[in-house]
């Protein structure tokens, strides 16, 4: 049995444990796959403040379907848009919110919160600048630039999940970084 | 944009990313040496991708720890000092000597587990048959810890989660 046969063997004794209720393997599929999830919601809405809730909706939807998936094998892709689509439903619902005009409130109390001594002041500050930078780059790109800069994903691995080309991943990279130096232009020293 | 413009940023791009072959690479590096403008373009590339990735990790409360793809012969000596080390310490278990040793542990109830050493003596802890699982959380921290009971009473895993504090806010407004 080659080493690949072997993870897969792996990964569907462990899938098949979970979906029988096995606690212990439960734990080992979210600490194998929770941070990657968590890259892939802020990906999609460009919202680190939003992360650790659609995380919480994302694993308790894996819960409630993990009986319903056929092929353990494809465990990643079938993670990959059950997180997608709640991050996706999470940005509508931020909006139907924003046209109520809850997030100004919000907005204002984050806000009051940047306030703090000079030297975190500059730092939290740049910071903002550039996580605002990051959230006003296009989806498309800010997908694979996430899974690339906090997952550390080569071009075939991000390609895997998001069903693309590595070519196509590695023109979207490009432009990523693109757009976010024309956006930051000068605002980061080299 | 032009055509030599896009390769440089396509090269740049490929090299932060640690996708480039040695061509690739010792083609930008020409590329660098010869024109300012493309070096400053390198420059303020790798700059923007660290800060960047700094920000997002803080962000998302992830260690600044980047693990780098390491080359073949690091990764193939690494793994053959872990595949000695195994053999070792099959070695240490399988002769007569170890096997006698470890049974004496076992009878005197200090028996090690694969993640925590074996307990001092003197210091050992009372086995409960009720255990629940239990969770232990330090205020103004952003570390959580869960300790999870093995199969064998006595024997725990603890495991450590470092994560963006939640936050309290004051109300502002009664809806």
């Amino acid at each position: 049995m080659t080493g690949a046969a072997v993870e897969v063997e792996a990964l569907r004794t462990l899938v098949s444990e979970a979906q029988r209720g096995n606690r212990r393997a439960a734990d080992q599929l979210v600490r194998a796959h929770d941070g990657w999830v968590r890259s892939v919601i802020y990906g999609v809405t460009g919202r680190p403040d939003l992360v650790d809730d659609i995380a919480q909706q994302v694993w308790a939807q894996v819960w409630a379907r993990l009986p319903s998936l056929n092929d353990p094998t494809r465990l990643k892709a079938w993670l990959y848009s059950v997180a997608r689509n709640a991050a996706i439903d999470a940005g509508q619902a931020r909006k139907r919110r924003a046209a109520l005009d809850l997030d100004a409130v919000a907005e204002g109390i984050r806000d009051e919160r940047g306030r703090s001594p000079l030297g975190a002041a500059i730092s939290d500050e740049m910071q903002q600048v550039l996580l605002r930078a990051v959230e006003a780059l296009p989806a498309l790109y800010r997908e694979p630039f996430v899974l690339r800069h906090l997952e550390d994903w080569s071009y075939a691995e991000i390609g895997a999940l998001l069903g693309l080309p590595v070519e196509t991943v590695e023109t979207r990279l490009v432009r990523a970084r693109r757009f976010l130096r024309e956006m930051l232009d000068g605002k980061v020293e080299a | 944009m032009s055509a030599d413009r896009d390769k440089l940023e396509r090269l740049i791009s490929r090299y932060l990313d640690e996708e480039c072959d040695g061509i690739e690479r010792r083609e930008l590096q020409g590329l660098l040496r010869r024109d300012p403008q493309a070096d400053a373009l390198f420059e303020e590339s790798r700059a923007l991708d660290r800060e960047v990735s700094r920000a997002l990790r803080a962000a998302l409360g992830r260690s600044h720890v980047r693990r780098r793809r390491l080359p073949f012969w690091t990764r193939l000596g690494r793994v053959g000092m872990v595949a000695a080390a195994a053999c070792l310490a099959l070695l240490l278990w399988v002769s007569p000597g170890g096997r006698q040793r470890n049974r004496t542990a076992d009878a005197g109830g200090s028996r090690g587990s694969w993640f925590a050493p074996p307990p001092v003596w003197g210091d050992t802890l009372e086995e409960r048959e009720d255990f629940e699982r239990p969770q232990v959380w330090l205020d103004d921290s952003e570390r959580q810890w869960i300790v999870v009971p093995s199969d064998a009473p006595g024997e725990y895993m603890v495991v450590e989660i470092k994560r963006v504090k939640t936050r309290t806010i004051r109300i502002q407004k009664d809806f």
